[in-house]
Protein backbone atom coordinates (compact mmCIF):
# COMPACT_ATOMS: atom_id res chain seq x y z
CA UNK A 1 0.00 0.00 0.00
CA UNK A 2 2.07 2.64 -1.23
CA UNK A 3 0.94 6.34 -0.20
CA UNK A 4 -0.66 7.30 -3.52
CA UNK A 5 -2.81 4.27 -2.91
CA UNK A 6 -4.16 5.35 0.27
CA UNK A 7 -4.83 9.14 -1.58
CA UNK A 8 -6.66 7.50 -4.50
CA UNK A 9 -8.59 5.37 -1.35
CA UNK A 10 -9.35 8.45 0.27
CA UNK A 11 -10.67 10.14 -3.24
CA UNK A 12 -12.67 7.34 -4.15
CA UNK A 13 -14.01 7.57 -0.07
CA UNK A 14 -14.46 11.24 -0.56
CA UNK A 15 -16.16 10.25 -3.84
CA UNK A 16 -18.79 8.17 -2.46
CA UNK A 17 -19.68 10.35 0.28
CA UNK A 18 -20.63 13.17 -2.13
CA UNK A 19 -22.18 11.09 -4.25
CA UNK A 20 -24.25 9.34 -1.85
CA UNK A 21 -25.50 12.81 -0.69
CA UNK A 22 -25.90 14.86 -3.97
CA UNK A 23 -29.32 13.92 -4.75
CA UNK A 24 -30.71 15.45 -1.42
CA UNK A 25 -28.85 19.34 -2.20
CA UNK A 26 -32.02 19.55 -4.36
CA UNK A 27 -35.23 21.83 -4.38
CA UNK A 28 -37.77 21.08 -3.12
CA UNK A 29 -39.80 20.43 -6.55
CA UNK A 30 -36.97 18.30 -7.93
CA UNK A 31 -36.07 15.12 -7.46
CA UNK A 32 -33.02 13.40 -9.57
CA UNK A 33 -33.73 16.40 -12.11
CA UNK A 34 -37.13 15.71 -12.48
CA UNK A 35 -39.69 18.68 -11.72
CA UNK A 36 -42.13 16.93 -9.29
CA UNK A 37 -44.83 18.31 -6.75
CA UNK A 38 -43.31 18.92 -3.26
CA UNK A 39 -44.46 16.27 -1.30
CA UNK A 40 -43.26 13.58 -4.29
CA UNK A 41 -39.70 12.86 -2.56
CA UNK A 42 -41.04 11.66 0.78
CA UNK A 43 -43.53 9.16 -0.94
CA UNK A 44 -42.51 5.22 -1.06
CA UNK A 45 -41.88 5.32 -4.82
CA UNK A 46 -39.07 8.62 -4.24
CA UNK A 47 -37.65 6.88 -1.44
CA UNK A 48 -37.04 3.49 -3.18
CA UNK A 49 -35.00 4.88 -6.10
CA UNK A 50 -33.16 6.55 -3.64
CA UNK A 51 -32.40 3.58 -1.94
CA UNK A 52 -31.39 2.00 -4.93
CA UNK A 53 -29.13 4.54 -6.20
CA UNK A 54 -26.79 4.69 -3.29
CA UNK A 55 -27.12 0.60 -3.31
CA UNK A 56 -25.45 1.15 -6.54
CA UNK A 57 -23.11 3.78 -5.65
CA UNK A 58 -21.86 1.36 -2.63
CA UNK A 59 -21.55 -1.21 -4.78
CA UNK A 60 -19.59 0.85 -7.26
CA UNK A 61 -17.22 2.42 -4.88
CA UNK A 62 -16.85 -1.08 -3.45
CA UNK A 63 -15.47 -2.35 -6.95
CA UNK A 64 -13.62 0.79 -7.41
CA UNK A 65 -11.41 -0.20 -4.16
CA UNK A 66 -11.00 -3.66 -5.09
CA UNK A 67 -9.50 -2.39 -8.41
CA UNK A 68 -7.34 -0.41 -7.32
CA UNK A 69 -4.18 -3.36 -6.65
CA UNK A 70 -4.33 -3.58 -10.67
CA UNK A 71 -2.23 0.23 -10.28
CA UNK A 72 -4.31 1.47 -13.48
CA UNK A 73 -4.42 5.02 -12.26
CA UNK A 74 -7.13 7.13 -11.50
CA UNK A 75 -9.72 3.50 -12.47
CA UNK A 76 -11.51 3.84 -9.32
CA UNK A 77 -12.47 6.83 -9.06
CA UNK A 78 -13.03 7.34 -13.19
CA UNK A 79 -15.14 3.87 -12.36
CA UNK A 80 -17.12 5.41 -9.27
CA UNK A 81 -17.73 8.94 -11.44
CA UNK A 82 -19.21 6.76 -14.64
CA UNK A 83 -21.03 4.12 -12.63
CA UNK A 84 -22.61 6.60 -10.48
CA UNK A 85 -23.44 8.84 -13.14
CA UNK A 86 -25.17 6.15 -15.14
CA UNK A 87 -26.77 5.05 -12.14
CA UNK A 88 -28.25 8.80 -11.33
CA UNK A 89 -29.41 8.98 -15.05
CA UNK A 90 -31.49 4.99 -14.32
CA UNK A 91 -32.84 7.02 -11.00
CA UNK A 92 -34.48 9.83 -13.30
CA UNK A 93 -35.81 7.60 -15.49
CA UNK A 94 -38.11 5.80 -12.85
CA UNK A 95 -38.65 9.19 -11.61
CA UNK A 96 -40.06 10.86 -15.11
CA UNK A 97 -43.27 9.33 -14.66
CA UNK A 98 -43.97 11.42 -11.24
CA UNK A 99 -43.15 14.40 -13.06
CA UNK A 100 -45.44 17.18 -12.26
CA UNK A 101 -48.07 18.09 -14.39
CA UNK A 102 -48.60 21.58 -13.45
CA UNK A 103 -48.24 24.78 -15.68
CA UNK A 104 -44.93 25.89 -17.04
CA UNK A 105 -45.09 29.35 -15.66
CA UNK A 106 -42.01 31.39 -15.94
CA UNK A 107 -42.05 34.92 -13.65
CA UNK A 108 -39.92 37.66 -14.47
CA UNK A 109 -39.61 41.11 -12.28
CA UNK A 110 -39.80 44.11 -14.43
CA UNK A 111 -38.68 46.57 -11.86
CA UNK A 112 -35.62 44.35 -10.19
CA UNK A 113 -32.53 46.46 -10.04
CA UNK A 114 -29.68 45.71 -11.99
CA UNK A 115 -27.11 43.13 -10.49
CA UNK A 116 -23.28 43.80 -9.74
CA UNK A 117 -20.13 42.10 -8.73
CA UNK A 118 -20.36 42.21 -4.69
CA UNK A 119 -17.65 44.49 -4.04
CA UNK A 120 -17.96 45.80 -7.58
CA UNK A 121 -15.56 45.50 -10.33
CA UNK A 122 -13.11 47.15 -8.15
CA UNK A 123 -13.06 43.26 -6.20
CA UNK A 124 -13.24 41.23 -9.26
CA UNK A 125 -10.25 42.97 -10.85
CA UNK A 126 -8.27 43.65 -7.96
CA UNK A 127 -6.11 40.51 -8.15
CA UNK A 128 -4.97 41.58 -11.26
CA UNK A 129 -2.78 44.56 -9.60
CA UNK A 130 -1.74 42.23 -6.82
CA UNK A 131 0.24 40.36 -9.42
CA UNK A 132 1.22 43.35 -10.79
CA UNK A 133 2.54 44.65 -7.72
CA UNK A 134 4.46 41.18 -6.96
CA UNK A 135 6.14 41.19 -10.77
CA UNK A 136 7.32 44.83 -9.47
CA UNK A 137 8.98 43.70 -6.48
CA UNK A 138 10.35 41.00 -8.21
CA UNK A 139 11.65 43.07 -10.75
CA UNK A 140 13.24 45.12 -7.94
CA UNK A 141 14.25 41.87 -6.28
CA UNK A 142 16.40 40.78 -9.56
CA UNK A 143 13.46 38.27 -9.77
CA UNK A 144 11.96 38.60 -12.87
CA UNK A 145 13.03 34.42 -13.81
CA UNK A 146 9.61 34.32 -11.55
CA UNK A 147 7.45 35.92 -13.78
CA UNK A 148 6.00 32.94 -15.65
CA UNK A 149 5.17 31.34 -12.53
CA UNK A 150 2.63 34.37 -12.18
CA UNK A 151 1.65 34.19 -15.61
CA UNK A 152 0.30 30.97 -14.50
CA UNK A 153 -1.73 32.64 -11.70
CA UNK A 154 -3.62 34.45 -14.90
CA UNK A 155 -5.74 31.35 -16.38
CA UNK A 156 -7.20 30.44 -13.17
CA UNK A 157 -8.49 33.76 -12.01
CA UNK A 158 -9.33 34.57 -15.81
CA UNK A 159 -11.26 31.46 -15.89
CA UNK A 160 -13.11 32.03 -12.33
CA UNK A 161 -13.86 35.74 -12.54
CA UNK A 162 -14.83 34.71 -15.92
CA UNK A 163 -17.49 32.24 -14.51
CA UNK A 164 -18.91 34.82 -12.02
CA UNK A 165 -19.40 37.36 -14.79
CA UNK A 166 -20.94 34.36 -16.69
CA UNK A 167 -23.49 34.22 -14.10
CA UNK A 168 -23.72 37.33 -13.30
CA UNK A 169 -25.05 38.82 -16.93
CA UNK A 170 -25.94 35.00 -18.45
CA UNK A 171 -28.00 33.42 -16.53
CA UNK A 172 -31.58 34.13 -15.27
CA UNK A 173 -32.87 35.92 -11.74
CA UNK A 174 -35.06 33.70 -11.06
CA UNK A 175 -37.80 32.30 -13.66
CA UNK A 176 -40.66 30.67 -10.72
CA UNK A 177 -42.17 33.45 -8.94
CA UNK A 178 -41.96 31.77 -5.25
CA UNK A 179 -38.11 31.02 -5.34
CA UNK A 180 -37.20 34.12 -6.43
CA UNK A 181 -35.64 35.51 -3.29
CA UNK A 182 -33.53 32.43 -2.72
CA UNK A 183 -32.69 31.93 -6.39
CA UNK A 184 -31.18 35.88 -5.97
CA UNK A 185 -29.51 34.66 -2.56
CA UNK A 186 -28.27 31.28 -4.54
CA UNK A 187 -26.82 33.88 -7.19
CA UNK A 188 -25.12 36.11 -5.19
CA UNK A 189 -23.53 32.99 -3.12
CA UNK A 190 -22.26 31.57 -5.95
CA UNK A 191 -21.09 34.58 -7.47
CA UNK A 192 -18.82 35.39 -4.24
CA UNK A 193 -17.58 31.34 -4.00
CA UNK A 194 -16.01 31.93 -7.31
CA UNK A 195 -14.63 35.26 -7.02
CA UNK A 196 -13.00 34.11 -3.42
CA UNK A 197 -11.54 31.24 -5.04
CA UNK A 198 -10.04 33.79 -7.74
CA UNK A 199 -8.47 35.77 -4.82
CA UNK A 200 -7.21 32.65 -2.90
CA UNK A 201 -5.39 30.99 -6.16
CA UNK A 202 -3.77 34.44 -6.87
CA UNK A 203 -2.44 35.12 -2.54
CA UNK A 204 -1.25 31.66 -2.71
CA UNK A 205 0.32 32.19 -6.26
CA UNK A 206 2.04 35.68 -5.45
CA UNK A 207 2.88 34.86 -1.85
CA UNK A 208 4.51 31.47 -3.19
CA UNK A 209 7.00 33.79 -6.28
CA UNK A 210 7.71 35.93 -3.42
CA UNK A 211 8.75 33.25 -1.51
CA UNK A 212 6.53 34.28 1.76
CA UNK A 213 5.40 30.72 2.52
CA UNK A 214 3.10 29.74 5.85
CA UNK A 215 0.94 27.51 6.91
CA UNK A 216 -2.23 29.86 7.13
CA UNK A 217 -1.91 30.61 3.27
CA UNK A 218 -3.99 27.36 2.54
CA UNK A 219 -6.97 28.12 4.85
CA UNK A 220 -6.99 31.49 2.30
CA UNK A 221 -8.67 28.41 -0.42
CA UNK A 222 -10.99 27.22 2.48
CA UNK A 223 -13.18 29.97 3.10
CA UNK A 224 -15.28 29.84 -0.33
CA UNK A 225 -16.12 26.28 1.93
CA UNK A 226 -17.86 27.73 4.23
CA UNK A 227 -19.90 29.63 1.60
CA UNK A 228 -20.61 26.47 -0.06
CA UNK A 229 -22.56 25.03 3.22
CA UNK A 230 -24.60 28.54 3.07
CA UNK A 231 -25.33 27.35 -0.42
CA UNK A 232 -26.39 23.96 0.00
CA UNK A 233 -28.85 25.34 2.65
CA UNK A 234 -30.29 27.56 0.22
CA UNK A 235 -31.09 25.33 -2.77
CA UNK A 236 -32.79 22.67 0.29
CA UNK A 237 -35.14 25.88 1.23
CA UNK A 238 -36.26 26.55 -2.11
CA UNK A 239 -39.37 25.31 -3.26
CA UNK A 240 -40.95 25.13 -7.22
CA UNK A 241 -38.96 24.32 -10.19
CA UNK A 242 -36.15 26.08 -11.72
CA UNK A 243 -38.12 27.46 -15.18
CA UNK A 244 -36.19 25.28 -17.45
CA UNK A 245 -38.15 21.90 -19.44
CA UNK A 246 -37.28 18.61 -18.18
CA UNK A 247 -36.77 17.26 -21.25
CA UNK A 248 -33.78 20.10 -21.85
CA UNK A 249 -31.98 17.90 -19.56
CA UNK A 250 -29.93 15.48 -21.06
CA UNK A 251 -29.50 11.97 -18.23
CA UNK A 252 -30.56 14.71 -15.96
CA UNK A 253 -27.18 16.59 -15.59
CA UNK A 254 -26.19 17.83 -19.03
CA UNK A 255 -28.23 20.95 -20.45
CA UNK A 256 -29.08 21.02 -23.46
CA UNK A 257 -31.73 24.06 -24.97
CA UNK A 258 -31.41 25.78 -28.35
CA UNK A 259 -34.38 28.36 -27.36
CA UNK A 260 -32.84 29.24 -23.96
CA UNK A 261 -30.44 32.26 -25.15
CA UNK A 262 -28.90 31.42 -20.83
CA UNK A 263 -25.05 31.16 -20.98
CA UNK A 264 -25.83 29.31 -16.92
CA UNK A 265 -28.36 27.92 -15.68
CA UNK A 266 -28.81 26.13 -11.94
CA UNK A 267 -27.51 22.83 -12.00
CA UNK A 268 -29.86 20.19 -11.19
CA UNK A 269 -27.18 17.53 -9.88
CA UNK A 270 -24.96 18.99 -7.69
CA UNK A 271 -24.74 22.72 -7.02
CA UNK A 272 -24.09 25.38 -8.63
CA UNK A 273 -24.05 26.31 -12.39
CA UNK A 274 -23.92 24.46 -15.16
CA UNK A 275 -23.70 25.20 -18.91
CA UNK A 276 -26.60 25.94 -21.42
CA UNK A 277 -24.44 23.06 -24.24
CA UNK A 278 -26.75 24.36 -26.96
CA UNK A 279 -25.43 28.28 -26.61
CA UNK A 280 -22.36 28.29 -28.87
CA UNK A 281 -20.51 30.91 -26.78
CA UNK A 282 -19.93 27.91 -24.56
CA UNK A 283 -18.85 26.14 -27.30
CA UNK A 284 -16.40 29.39 -28.69
CA UNK A 285 -15.10 29.57 -25.16
CA UNK A 286 -14.02 25.88 -24.75
CA UNK A 287 -12.36 25.80 -27.96
CA UNK A 288 -10.76 29.02 -27.05
CA UNK A 289 -9.54 27.51 -23.11
CA UNK A 290 -8.41 24.42 -25.21
CA UNK A 291 -6.64 26.55 -28.09
CA UNK A 292 -4.58 27.91 -25.13
CA UNK A 293 -3.94 24.81 -22.83
CA UNK A 294 -2.79 23.51 -26.20
CA UNK A 295 -0.40 26.33 -26.80
CA UNK A 296 0.75 26.07 -23.36
CA UNK A 297 1.50 22.40 -23.03
CA UNK A 298 3.30 22.60 -26.51
CA UNK A 299 5.62 25.37 -25.05
CA UNK A 300 6.40 23.00 -22.56
CA UNK A 301 7.18 20.43 -24.27
CA UNK A 302 9.83 22.94 -26.63
CA UNK A 303 11.17 24.14 -23.56
CA UNK A 304 11.88 20.69 -21.73
CA UNK A 305 13.42 19.11 -25.10
CA UNK A 306 15.76 22.20 -25.36
CA UNK B 1 -46.70 49.55 -6.61
CA UNK B 2 -43.72 47.79 -7.35
CA UNK B 3 -43.73 44.35 -6.42
CA UNK B 4 -46.98 43.68 -9.09
CA UNK B 5 -44.69 44.44 -11.97
CA UNK B 6 -44.11 41.23 -12.70
CA UNK B 7 -44.58 38.89 -15.96
CA UNK B 8 -46.16 35.84 -16.22
CA UNK B 9 -45.54 34.02 -19.29
CA UNK B 10 -47.81 30.61 -19.54
CA UNK B 11 -45.51 27.95 -21.72
CA UNK B 12 -48.57 25.72 -22.49
CA UNK B 13 -50.69 28.39 -22.76
CA UNK B 14 -52.25 28.85 -27.18
CA UNK B 15 -51.49 31.93 -26.90
CA UNK B 16 -48.53 33.35 -28.23
CA UNK B 17 -45.29 33.82 -26.07
CA UNK B 18 -44.85 38.06 -27.70
CA UNK B 19 -48.88 38.54 -27.23
CA UNK B 20 -48.81 37.25 -23.50
CA UNK B 21 -45.59 39.99 -23.44
CA UNK B 22 -47.57 42.79 -24.90
CA UNK B 23 -50.89 42.53 -22.87
CA UNK B 24 -49.61 42.25 -19.87
CA UNK B 25 -46.85 44.94 -20.04
CA UNK B 26 -49.48 47.01 -21.28
CA UNK B 27 -51.69 46.11 -18.50
CA UNK B 28 -49.77 46.92 -16.30
CA UNK B 29 -48.97 50.67 -17.54
CA UNK B 30 -52.85 51.01 -17.75
CA UNK B 31 -52.71 50.08 -14.25
CA UNK B 32 -50.12 52.16 -13.74
CA UNK B 33 -47.55 49.80 -12.25
CA UNK B 34 -45.16 50.74 -14.76
CA UNK B 35 -44.98 54.13 -14.26
CA UNK B 36 -44.15 57.24 -16.95
CA UNK B 37 -40.01 57.47 -16.59
CA UNK B 38 -39.64 53.66 -15.44
CA UNK B 39 -36.59 51.59 -17.21
CA UNK B 40 -37.82 48.17 -18.27
CA UNK B 41 -35.29 45.95 -18.62
CA UNK B 42 -33.20 45.03 -21.59
CA UNK B 43 -34.24 43.06 -24.36
CA UNK B 44 -31.18 40.34 -23.59
CA UNK B 45 -32.24 40.26 -19.58
CA UNK B 46 -35.95 40.58 -20.11
CA UNK B 47 -35.21 37.10 -22.46
CA UNK B 48 -33.00 35.74 -20.41
CA UNK B 49 -35.24 36.07 -17.25
CA UNK B 50 -38.28 34.61 -19.24
CA UNK B 51 -36.18 31.36 -21.08
CA UNK B 52 -37.21 32.66 -24.38
CA UNK B 53 -35.72 34.13 -27.73
CA UNK B 54 -34.89 37.54 -28.02
CA UNK B 55 -36.26 38.54 -31.10
CA UNK B 56 -39.59 37.54 -28.80
CA UNK B 57 -38.76 40.16 -26.22
CA UNK B 58 -38.09 42.43 -29.24
CA UNK B 59 -40.81 42.54 -31.25
CA UNK B 60 -42.91 42.82 -27.65
CA UNK B 61 -40.85 46.14 -26.91
CA UNK B 62 -41.02 47.22 -31.05
CA UNK B 63 -45.13 46.55 -30.64
CA UNK B 64 -45.33 48.23 -27.26
CA UNK B 65 -43.42 51.52 -29.17
CA UNK B 66 -45.11 51.33 -32.05
CA UNK B 67 -48.47 52.17 -30.06
CA UNK B 68 -46.49 54.88 -28.02
CA UNK B 69 -45.69 53.09 -24.81
CA UNK B 70 -42.34 52.79 -24.57
CA UNK B 71 -39.00 54.09 -26.34
CA UNK B 72 -36.51 51.80 -26.84
CA UNK B 73 -32.79 52.90 -26.34
CA UNK B 74 -30.08 50.88 -27.53
CA UNK B 75 -28.03 49.45 -24.45
CA UNK B 76 -30.45 51.05 -21.88
CA UNK B 77 -33.60 48.53 -22.37
CA UNK B 78 -36.67 51.03 -23.32
CA UNK B 79 -38.07 53.86 -20.82
CA UNK B 80 -41.76 54.33 -20.37
CA UNK B 81 -43.49 56.97 -22.05
CA UNK B 82 -46.29 59.13 -21.12
CA UNK B 83 -49.04 58.30 -23.58
CA UNK B 84 -52.20 60.01 -25.29
CA UNK B 85 -55.17 58.22 -24.62
CA UNK B 86 -56.85 58.36 -28.31
CA UNK B 87 -60.30 59.71 -28.41
CA UNK B 88 -62.96 56.73 -28.24
CA UNK B 89 -64.59 55.51 -30.93
CA UNK B 90 -67.26 53.07 -32.08
CA UNK B 91 -65.15 50.71 -34.14
CA UNK B 92 -62.62 50.23 -31.06
CA UNK B 93 -65.72 50.18 -28.29
CA UNK B 94 -67.12 46.82 -30.78
CA UNK B 95 -64.06 45.13 -30.85
CA UNK B 96 -63.93 45.45 -26.79
CA UNK B 97 -67.34 44.52 -26.93
CA UNK B 98 -66.62 41.29 -29.09
CA UNK B 99 -63.67 40.39 -27.14
CA UNK B 100 -65.00 41.57 -23.57
CA UNK B 101 -67.96 38.76 -24.66
CA UNK B 102 -65.41 36.11 -26.06
CA UNK B 103 -63.45 36.20 -22.82
CA UNK B 104 -66.73 36.10 -20.33
CA UNK B 105 -67.69 33.10 -22.38
CA UNK B 106 -65.25 31.57 -21.73
CA UNK B 107 -65.04 31.93 -17.94
CA UNK B 108 -68.10 30.94 -17.92
CA UNK B 109 -67.27 27.71 -19.44
CA UNK B 110 -64.99 26.83 -17.17
CA UNK B 111 -67.46 27.39 -14.29
CA UNK B 112 -66.68 31.02 -12.87
CA UNK B 113 -69.68 32.42 -11.16
CA UNK B 114 -71.34 35.30 -12.64
CA UNK B 115 -70.95 37.34 -9.30
CA UNK B 116 -67.17 36.25 -9.51
CA UNK B 117 -67.07 37.79 -12.92
CA UNK B 118 -68.66 40.92 -11.56
CA UNK B 119 -66.70 41.52 -8.28
CA UNK B 120 -63.46 40.84 -10.60
CA UNK B 121 -64.12 43.12 -13.18
CA UNK B 122 -65.29 45.85 -10.44
CA UNK B 123 -61.95 45.15 -8.94
CA UNK B 124 -59.60 45.71 -12.10
CA UNK B 125 -61.83 48.69 -12.74
CA UNK B 126 -61.30 50.28 -9.50
CA UNK B 127 -57.24 49.74 -10.31
CA UNK B 128 -56.99 50.92 -13.02
CA UNK B 129 -58.90 54.39 -12.05
CA UNK B 130 -56.71 54.44 -8.92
Amino acid sequence: MTPAWWVEAGVVILLTAILNWTPVWRRRNLWFGVTVDSEFPESQEAQRVLSRYRIAVVLLATAALALMPLHLVLIGPALLTIGATLAYSWARSQTLPFASRKPHVRSASLLASPESFPGGWWFASAPLMLVAITAAILYTRGEAQSWPLLAHTLLPWAILTGSAAGILYGSPRGRVASAVELESQFRRVSILILLLCAWGAVLVNCATALHWTTPYLSLILLSPMLYLVRLIRIRRGTSGGDGTPDSCWKAGIFYYNPADPALFVEKRFGVGYTFNFANRIVWILGALLAAFLGLMLTTAVIRANH
Amino acid sequence: MAHDAQLRIDLDDTTPVIRQIVDQMRTLMVEGHLTVGTFLPSIRRLALDLGVHFATVAEAYRELAEEGWIQISHGRGAVVLPRLVPAENPESSQQFRQKLRNLLAEARSQGVGTATLVRELESVLEGIRS
